[in-house]
């Protein structure tokens, strides 16, 4: 357990797990970094669903002379930092798709990339896998695990936001995250429960941490002997689950040792349940886990594929999945979605602007030395279709300059698991591939 | 995993089917494949798959409920995104849920630890005490014997926590590691290794299973009591558990469970409707849809029992505000919040089938949908399957046409052949309910042009024309088919596991017995707390492993 082995090696300094020796390799919290070239890198993934309205939605222009479209008017602050990119679909979606159901296969690929596999009770009505799962890791999973090693490792692999990411059902068209095919990664959909999780730990006196943390290691404890001693008596499929409990005890047992939160500046600790509080109090919060570097690797939610979010504080009376299945022809349905792309445009901004607010040295921001990544399980979000073409994707922010921003790119008939890898390598890891091989041809070269 | 086995049904073709494809008609899949395993012994035993099941949300909180009289349902609180998970095997438990289940833990030890301190510490000693409790709370909270190695780990926490922070600090450790631990979360069945493949589960595994199927909830204590005599070793003493267990009103509740997945009626929930058609329609309805389908459910249960009246009965439970939205005339309304039993035209109206909760959620925003009712019909009442869409097919729904029927408008299934080879296995079906509109709501015009609710049931064991929902549902109920797929659905949702051919002894025992009651929900619930599957156990597990579907 990589937790352990950190804090064994708190003990076998100090004897106390205080954490002292730590402070000079962990990048101290709440702190400009001392040199940009250590700066770890972040990536966030974000995620609306039901496609935008393609011709609100793409710049006009060559690579560095456009112009951003109407919707994405509220990035024009950050066009320096972005890269709308073109020429990206899912073809594992549209080749090896494994669902029945439109969401299932958008929401189910947009960060897998692997074919959806139907779960106990096969398809159901209207062809979702209702306890099925995408088809493997996701992407978000797959660097986490990947970075989560060695000793200037976050206290978190990953922190999952979500606004009403709730769903329908616990199903494929619900969940974009995952450790592994039926290991769906849950989001903090509650503002006031993920503070409570991620913060206010931090926010404990010293005594009270100690004093907490001991009884939970010596319950912990007993909970693992019980589990380990459950183990060797289950069939194979029964102890591979009960691995991943095990993993998970072991993980939260010791995340905060040898972390220093006292100068992390935590967020406000807000219990909304609006949309649009719930929303800005996560970005927020997601702002300032990655100020703190509590994590490297983050995403958002915001509701699931095919979103019954109606946005009636833009005066919509229909929900959005609704809209994105009226007719093409539908004057009100095209017009709505393009309030709604522009209202997420809003609300990426904000995340953008919490990122670029805060620097880490040398003039660069954690915007900088961050890409957050746009994903969306459709296509486009008129004309009552369902397709996984021209992929709306936005990056922002170079990634530590990975990424050569502002810019209107083509990749050129790539796929989406091409992109994934060259945020894997952004991030530090290593890799040519990633989802499904038949579809993946390695990094996209023209996002340098 | 990816090893899933059993029914799998049904496609979705979600809209109008338009257009051609480039592959002939003859290149649909054939939805009927032979099976090719030879049929089994049914004189030998075979209990099938039995993956370990951990804790729904809703059975954690009532377990919590009557293990330690709190009724403050934490998980659901604190864990509400696992609401509505029922597999056994569909999730895991992630870093998030870990903590999830340590707050939970904690937060209700905190509340209990008061109450569970009646040992008198002073003059038995704190050993005596800790131990005492121990063997009584994790015997309940394990729902069986503590085995000598988990007694020692709860001891020893005890002692650490108690030397620095006292006795009751340790009793509340004590109670929330128990409730982070296997034994509390999972239902693991372990069983001897005699070198018998197939072993009979003891007392307290069916004690469990009894409990949880019929209650959602841990034993009761006559339940331990029966365990612990020996009288859940004979399948007689299974039954009389069954039934004493089926007698209690809280047996209600799980059947209501297992009809509510059958007809998916958590699509009521967040189900939207375009308020410019349905202006009448909003959250409050959908929620009282849902209430009307659980009273009758409940009505039914507790007067016939019988599926056949689940189908076809000529009446609902209603309140006020629901009578007055589906229009029933103010004299036959009943008057406040309460749902009452209220008599409907057997014209038109079937039971479940034309409820609210299924005829709005197997609709559009705008309208009705012939092709949903009809593939519930197919795959959810018949367990009939409908192939996969043809690729190449460009799917879009006709736009509202104020000038025609629905009906009309889906003529093109029937006027394209590569459309009508599949949709004439739907629509038709669907037709059944066209004098449903799109929010539930009982119509005898659709713009200004009569329902024509006619049809033909064609490529099943009911084969023939109808006129309406109740006609049709006149001829489900006598499908051999249709009775089978009900049993077989209850089946796996006892089991918690899809079916597989291991099991085909223990489903036709069902739908024999099934049939022979009459086909009454109750005692098809009996039946199966007396199949293999229910009673026994496969020793090797991992000889299911090799079970996949292609």
């Amino acid at each position: 357990m990589k937790r352990l082995s950190r804090r064994a090696l708190l003990r076998g300094a100090g004897g106390v797990a205080l954490g002292l020796p730590f402070l000079d390799a962990m990048v101290r919290p709440g702190r400009s970094f001392a040199q940009p070239g250590t700066v770890p890198r972040r990536v966030v993934f974000w995620f609306t669903s039901c496609g935008p309205r393609p011709e609100t939605w793409w710049p006009t222009g060559g690579e560095r002379d456009f112009t951003l479209a109407s919707s994405m008017a509220p990035l024009a602050p950050f066009r320096d930092q972005l890269i709308v990119l073109d020429g990206v679909s899912m073809k594992t979606a549209i080749h090896n798709s494994g669902g029945r159901n439109g969401h299932d296969i958008g929401t189910g690929h947009c960060m897998v990339a692997r074919p959806i596999q139907p779960g106990p009770m096969g398809f159901g009505e209207f062809g979702h896998a209702w306890d099925g799962s995408a088809g493997g890791i996701s992407i978000d999973q797959h660097i986490a695990a990947s970075i989560a090693t060695g000793e200037n490792a976050a206290p978190y692999d990953s922190l999952e936001f979500g606004v009403h990411a709730t769903g329908i059902r616990q199903a494929v068209p619900s969940r974009i995250s995952y450790r592994a095919a039926f290991e769906p990664v849950i989001p903090m959909n509650s503002p006031a429960a993920a503070f409570d999780r991620v913060f206010a730990p931090l926010a404990e006196g010293e005594d009270a941490r100690a004093r907490r943390r001991r009884r939970r290691d010596l319950v912990l404890g007993a909970v693992r002997s019980d589990l380990g001693r459950l183990r060797p008596r289950l069939g194979t499929e029964d102890r591979t689950r009960l691995d991943a409990h095990i993993a998970s005890v072991g993980e939260i047992a010791g995340r905060l040792d040898g972390f220093d939160g006292s100068s992390c500046e935590a967020p406000a600790r807000g219990d909304v349940e609006d949309y649009v509080g719930v929303g800005e109090l996560q970005i927020d919060m997601l702002v300032a886990a990655l100020k703190c570097d509590l994590t490297r690797v983050a995403s958002i939610q915001w509701r699931n594929g095919q979103s019954g979010t109606r946005h009636d504080w833009l005066g919509h009376r229909d929900a959005h999945h609704s809209l994105s299945h009226r007719g093409a022809s539908d004057e009100e349905a095209r017009q709505q979605i393009s309030e709604i792309d522009r209202w997420h445009c809003e609300q990426f901004a904000r995340l953008l602007a919490g990122l670029q607010a805060f620097e880490v040295g040398d003039g660069t921001t954690l915007l900088d030395a961050t890409t957050v990544v746009w994903v969306n399980e459709q296509e486009q979000g008129i004309g009552n279709v369902h397709r996984f073409a021209r992929m709306p994707y936005v990056l922002a922010g170079s990634g530590g300059g990975a990424f050569r921003t502002g810019r209107f790119v083509d990749a050129g008939d790539r796929g989406h698991g091409d992109l994934f890898v060259s945020l894997m390598n952004m991030m530090g890891v290593p890799g040519t591939t990633f989802g499904d091989p038949d579809h993946c041809t390695g990094p996209i070269d023209a996002l340098g | 995993m990816g090893r899933w086995t059993g029914v799998v049904f049904f496609a979705a073709a979600l809209s109008a089917c338009t257009g051609s494809i480039g592959a002939g008609p003859g290149e649909i899949p054939d939805p009927a494949e032979p099976d090719p395993l030879p049929p089994l012994d049914c004189t030998e035993l075979h209990p099938g798959r039995a993956p370990m099941r951990r804790l729904t949300v809703a059975e954690y909180d009532a377990t919590i409920e009557a293990l330690l009289d709190d009724t403050t349902r934490p998980a659901a609180r604190i864990i509400d995104d696992e609401r509505g998970v029922t597999s056994a095997d569909a999730r895991i438990v992630t870093p998030l849920l870990a903590e999830q289940y340590l707050e939970a833990a904690e937060d209700v030890a905190a509340r209990a630890t008061p109450g569970l301190l009646d040992c008198d510490v002073a003059a038995r000693g704190e050993a005596e005490c800790a131990a005492e409790f121990v063997d009584d709370f994790a015997f309940r909270a394990f729902r069986r014997p503590v085995t000598r190695e988990e007694r020692d780990t709860l001891l020893t926490l005890h002692a650490a926590i108690a030397e620095t922070d006292g006795f009751a600090d340790g009793v509340q450790a004590v109670v929330e590691a128990v409730l982070q631990s296997p034994g509390f979360l999972y239902r693991a069945e372990i069983v001897p290794t005699t070198g018998e493949p197939v072993v009979r589960l003891d007392g307290w595994q069916l004690a469990s299973r009894l409990s949880y199927l019929l209650w959602g909830t841990m034993p009761d204590e006559a339940l331990f009591a029966a365990a612990e005599s020996g009288e859940l070793d004979t399948d007689a003493g299974v039954e009389a558990q069954t039934r004493r267990l089926l007698a209690s009103p809280r047996a209600l509740g799980s059947i209501r469970e297992f009809i509510g997945h059958w007809v998916e009626i958590d699509q009521l929930q967040g189900l939207d409707k375009d308020p410019a058609v349905f202006p009448d329609y909003d959250a409050e309805i959908a929620d009282l849809m849902r209430q009307e389908t659980e009273a009758f459910i409940d009505a039914v249960m507790r007067e016939d029992g019988s599926w056949t009246t689940l189908l076809t009965a000529d009446w609902s439970m209603m309140n006020a505000r629901l009578a007055t939205y589906y229009g029933i005339d103010e004299a036959d309304r009943p008057a406040g919040d309460a749902f009452e039993r209220v008599d409907l035209d057997g014209t038109y109206h079937a039971g479940l089938l034309t409820q609210g909760s299924l005829m709005a959620t197997r609709a559009r925003t705008y309208e009705s949908s012939p092709i949903h009712r009809g593939m519930f019909i197919r795959g959810g009442v018949l367990c009939g399957q409908v192939p996969d869409l043809p690729e190449g097919i460009e799917v879009t729904a006709p736009d509202p046409d104020p000038g025609l029927t629905t009906r009309e408008r889906l003529s093109e299934h029937r006027e394209s052949e590569v459309c009508a080879s599949c949709h004439r296995q739907m629509d038709p079906l669907g037709f059944a309910f066209e004098h449903f509109d799109g929010a539930g709501r009982f119509r005898m015009l659709e713009n200004d042009l009569p329902i024509d609710a006619t049809g033909d049931i064609v490529e099943s064991d009911i084969d023939g024309s109808f006129d309406g929902a109740p006609d049709m549902a006149r001829r489900l109920v006598g499908s051999d088919d249709a009775q089978a797929c009900f049993a077989g659905r209850y089946f796996r949702f006892a089991q918690g596991r899809a079916s597989s051919h291991a099991d085909s002894c223990s489903l036709e025992a069902l739908s024999a017995r099934f049939r022979d009651t009459g086909f009454d929900v109750r005692e098809l619930v009996v039946a199966i707390t007396q199949t293999d599957a229910f009673l026994y156990r496969a020793v090797d597990q991992d000889q299911f492993l090799t079970e996949e579907t292609p």
